[in-house]
């Protein structure tokens, strides 16, 4: 794991359901009254892995309509497809702002990191309200920086169909 | 034998070179000249009209003469005629075949709606290329499109609202993957895992499992269904946009439909237009934004399909086409199909099909090289497919011989009605007669060009003022009525016949061209005689090379020839040398040895096969002359050679038989023969002197060497008396002839000849048979029954030995 030297910080915490665009604004406003560096960090969300240890659950495709096992693999694999996507999306915002972000992919369980990366006391943590439900909040709160929440609700990609 | 016994076989004068006389006005006495190349060319004009007015298939022309007689100008001139007559053929158009655009479709105009449809149909086009973006652009189709759109989504999301609704009544989530769905139980709003599931109520779990089961099917359903209403959007859209291109179009289309309904190949195509415009309507929708846009047919591209090909177009003509091909090639005869580079591949449509002469001249004539049309690879084959067929089908070559299998155009063969004229030399005529079969059948009319017409008083005057009209369309300078008279002596040389008058034009071009040139370096304002004989004197100094080696050669005594003294068994005969463009005649010398044989005379040219066959022939039949002739009741007991000395080439013609003969009665005779005197001739099996070739060059070869050697008035040639007709000698040997220098005798039998070689006379059989006492003849015959004694006695006395 990489050594963080502990310097003035905006860290953006977003899940795959964090309607990023919303928590942007703030991000740009505290950049703008307090240079430091951003870094987004993806906190990942377990529920593809807990949904393909259910034993009756299938993916249902979108080309045919064949069911097929959702398997943990395929769970990792949907993971990693929609950090990506978050990715993508941070890395567009932060080119149109004319900004640099980093962008870190944190296990819900591994505090250790999030310290090093929001420990001290002069880093700001913008964060979506719906956060505050989630186990991950108990971690934030422990920490020494200054939370920033910002009202939103989660924004779950609705299941449609596109026409050609 | 007395001097003046040869005075009789003198040729006077007069008679060497045969003057023209032309009236002094001849030149104003005809304002309208005869075509050049018709003077005296009835039958093969006739010959022409009558090809070109038959209507029925294969009577195409093949105009026989050699190159330079002007057979372009006639033939040209004689279709012309005809072809205003035949009124002008339509036109011809490739378009597109939308069902099968490797077939291009032919299409057939009145001559000049052919430009006049292509020319509406880019009209069409341009008219097009705006109103059907407009239409597409307008308020009326967007409004249209997002109310179809609008529809087809709500359809969608309808079905997939009722399943969402259901799904979190049965506390089911309903979660999307990048490639399909998954449904989740979710208690507390979280998706719960394999833990939290097992630690609720069985009843529950089992709810769970049933609410997804039958959620499962549903949204199964509901993707099955996707692709169907995607469709159904689809085909609305296009119905939509066919409607809209249909509007666009239906106008432009109506009018041109209305304005060729009579023409129901044009209409029909008309109606496959409209519907292939609106079958491809949302080709017309196409934008650059395209990922690919290099792969997607482009405006020019997607337009262009409705160009019109017009390969065949008479708009601006007034008569039958009348097309002569210089360069018959397949592609330039047949028709070709370009391509052009795209993406790095050769691509090609009907807009690339190109016509060849066969479809320029179709409705007229075609003007065609033999020589060259068989020299080009195909092009013969080719052009008898089309004649037999009556169809040109365009299409390379490889592809009709069956060596290339790659997909291409094939156009729809457009039907041939046009009149094939061949132009070429008389033995290409005769080859393609003796080893094409089919050649009589698609060219039944032989048009034979004379080389040379006769020199009556009606040609020769056309041919004069025919001179005057070169010289004045050449912007040459005007020939004076000598020179005239000059010209047509020389054309009369030419033709190596004094009655006759050469018909090849190009040399008489040749000859009032350099005339002129010779006219202008002297600062004259036109041509007289003196420029004419200037020309013809420098030409033939031009190419005199090899002939003057030749004379030094005889003067240096490395040829041997004698000029005079006499010899026995030795003649001076006469040699043509044809160097192409120049000939030219020289002595040769001629020797026979005799002793007694059994009856052969042998050739040496032949022995060592230098001599041709019409050379032995000849020697053949002065073999059988002599025998004939001499001691009829013996067998000829003569070995005779005859041989033509310093001579290391092949010899050739029959024209030496005379001299040959000469030589062999003068070793059997042992009279000496004049050595002055020169001759040519040949003979038949009676001793007749019959004409020969190249009559003017022998006399006057020999007349070089002797005037070289000095002429004293015993030099002469003898030639056969019918070649008299043929002589037109220089006017430098007819001077010397006139005064007495110089003789050319005309003989009509080898006695004759050989009493003027031997200055004895020949002698005639008598009553008693015999030949009178101490003539040619009887010499002759005593030396022959004299080797028939010997040869017997000798006989007689090997049997005796043989006996002992």
């Amino acid at each position: 794991m990489v050594k963080t030297e502990m310097r003035l910080r905006v860290v953006l915490a977003v899940t795959e359901t964090t309607p990023v665009a919303r928590l942007w604004e703030t991000v740009l406003r505290l950049l703008r009254d307090t240079p430091a560096e951003l870094t987004a960090l993806y906190v990942e969300d377990d529920r593809w892995h807990r949904i393909a240890s259910l034993p009756f659950t299938r993916e249902i495709l979108r080309s045919g309509g064949v069911a097929v096992e959702f398997t943990q693999q395929r769970a990792e694999q949907v993971g990693r497809e929609r950090a990506a996507r978050v990715q993508e999306l941070i890395q567009k915002l932060a080119a149109e702002s004319n900004l640099k972000a980093a962008f870190e992919i944190l296990r819900e369980s591994d505090a250790e990191r999030l310290r090093e990366l929001i420990g001290s006391r002069e880093n700001i943590l913008v964060a979506p309200s719906f956060i505050s439900t989630r186990p991950i909040f108990a971690m934030f709160s422990e920490m020494n920086c200054r939370i920033e929440l910002v009202e939103a609700e989660e924004e779950e990609e609705r299941p449609a169909y596109t026409l050609p | 034998m007395a001097a003046d016994a040869t005075q009789q076989y003198h040729v006077q004068p007069d008679a060497l070179r045969r003057h023209c006389s032309l009236p002094a006005d001849f030149q104003q006495s005809g304002t309208e000249m005869a075509a050049a190349p018709c003077i005296g060319q009835q039958r093969a004009i006739d010959a022409i009209r009558f090809g070109i007015d038959m209507r029925q298939d294969g009577y195409n022309i093949y105009v026989l003469g050699p190159i330079g007689s002007n057979r372009h100008d006639l033939v040209e001139n004689l279709v012309a005629e005809q072809a205003k007559a035949r009124g002008v053929p339509p036109d011809w158009c490739y378009v597109n075949n939308f069902s099968n655009p490797e077939r291009p479709q032919a299409v057939r105009f009145p001559a000049g709606r052919g430009r006049e449809f292509r020319e509406d149909m880019r009209n069409l086009i341009g008219e097009m290329q705006l109103a059907i973006p407009a239409a597409f652009e307008g308020d009326d189709y967007r409004n249209q499109l997002r109310a179809i759109e609008e529809e087809s989504k709500s359809k969608v999301e309808e079905q997939w609202k009722s399943l969402n609704e259901r799904a979190a009544e049965e506390g089911i989530g309903v979660l999307q993957t990048p490639t399909g769905y998954v449904l989740a139980p979710i208690i507390d709003g979280k998706v719960i895992g394999d833990k939290e599931f097992n630690k609720l109520p069985e009843e529950k779990r089992k709810e769970i499992e049933t609410s997804i089961e039958h959620l499962s099917d549903e949204l199964q359903e509901r993707v099955e269904m996707m692709p169907k209403l995607r469709k159904a959007h689809r085909e609305r859209v296009k119905a939509l946009n066919e409607e809209v291109t249909e509007h666009a179009v239906s106008v432009q289309l109506a009018d041109l439909k209305e304005k060729y309904k009579s023409m129901p190949r044009v209409a029909g195509y008309l109606d496959e237009v409209q519907d292939n415009i609106i079958r491809n309507a949302e080709d017309f929708q196409q934008t650059e934004s395209q990922a690919l846009p290099f792969l997607s047919r482009d405006s020019e591209q997607l337009y262009s399909q409705y160009e019109v090909n017009l390969v065949v177009d008479n708009a601006d003509a007034d008569k039958a086409p009348v097309v002569y091909e210089s360069n018959p090639s397949y592609p330039n005869i047949i028709g070709r199909i370009d391509h052009k580079a795209e993406m790095g591949t050769l691509v090609t449509d009907f807009r690339l099909v190109r016509s060849g002469a066969l479809l320029q001249a179709n409705g007229g004539y075609l003007i065609l090289d033999t020589r060259r049309v068989l020299s080009r690879p195909f092009v013969w084959e080719a052009l008898k497919q089309a004649l037999f067929a009556r169809k040109v089908r365009i299409e390379s070559p490889g592809e009709s011989l069956g060596f290339v299998s790659t997909t291409t155009l094939k156009p729809e063969p457009i039907p041939l009605d046009a009149r094939i004229i061949l132009i070429g030399e008389r033995w290409l005529y005769y080859l393609l007669c003796h080893y094409d079969v089919e050649f009589s059948s698609l060219f039944k009319v032989a048009a034979d060009l004379d080389d040379d017409v006769e020199r009556s008083d009606d040609n020769v005057g056309q041919y004069a003022r025919l001179v005057v009209r070169q010289a004045k369309d050449m912007e040459l300078l005007p020939l004076n009525t000598a020179a005239v008279q000059r010209v047509i002596e020389e054309r009369a040389r030419r033709a190596e016949d004094s009655e006759r008058l050469s018909m090849h034009m190009s040399s008489l071009d040749d000859l009032i061209e350099q005339a002129d040139y010779w006219a202008r370096q002297r600062g004259a304002t036109e041509v007289d005689a003196g420029d004419v004989e200037k020309a013809v004197s420098e030409r033939r100094r031009r190419f005199s090379r090899m002939q003057s080696r030749v004379i030094d050669a005889i003067k240096r005594d490395t040829l041997l020839i004698d000029t005079s003294g006499e010899c026995i068994g030795q003649v001076n005969g006469l040699s043509v040398t044809d160097l192409g463009e120049y000939r030219y005649g020289h002595p040769v010398r001629i020797t026979a040895t005799t002793r007694v044989g059994t009856g052969d005379v042998v050739d040496i040219e032949r022995e060592v096969e230098l001599g041709g066959a019409i050379h032995s022939k000849g020697m053949m039949i002065l073999s059988s002359a002599l025998a004939a002739r001499y001691a009829p009741d013996l067998p000829l007991s003569l070995r005779g050679s005859v041989v033509f000395e310093q001579s290391y080439g092949g010899v050739e013609g029959d024209s030496a038989s005379v001299a040959e003969l000469s030589a062999l009665l003068s070793s059997l005779s042992r009279l000496p023969i004049r050595q002055s005197i020169a001759v040519t001739g040949s003979v038949n099996q009676l001793g007749r002197v019959q004409a020969i070739g190249g009559v003017n060059e022998k006399i006057e070869g020999f007349y070089d060497v002797c005037r070289e050697r000095g002429l004293d008035g015993s030099h002469g040639v003898i030639i056969p008396q019918d070649n008299v007709k043929h002589l037109m000698l220089r006017e430098d040997v007819v001077d010397a002839v006139r005064q007495g220098d110089f003789r050319v005798f005309a003989v009509r039998h080898v006695d004759e000849a050989i009493s003027i070689l031997t200055g004895e006379r020949a002698g005639e059989r008598g009553e008693d048979g015999n030949f009178p006492e101490g003539s040619v003849n009887a010499l002759v015959e005593r030396q022959l029954v004299d080797y028939a004694t010997a040869r017997k006695s000798f006989a007689k006395e090997a049997m005796k030995d043989g006996e002992d």
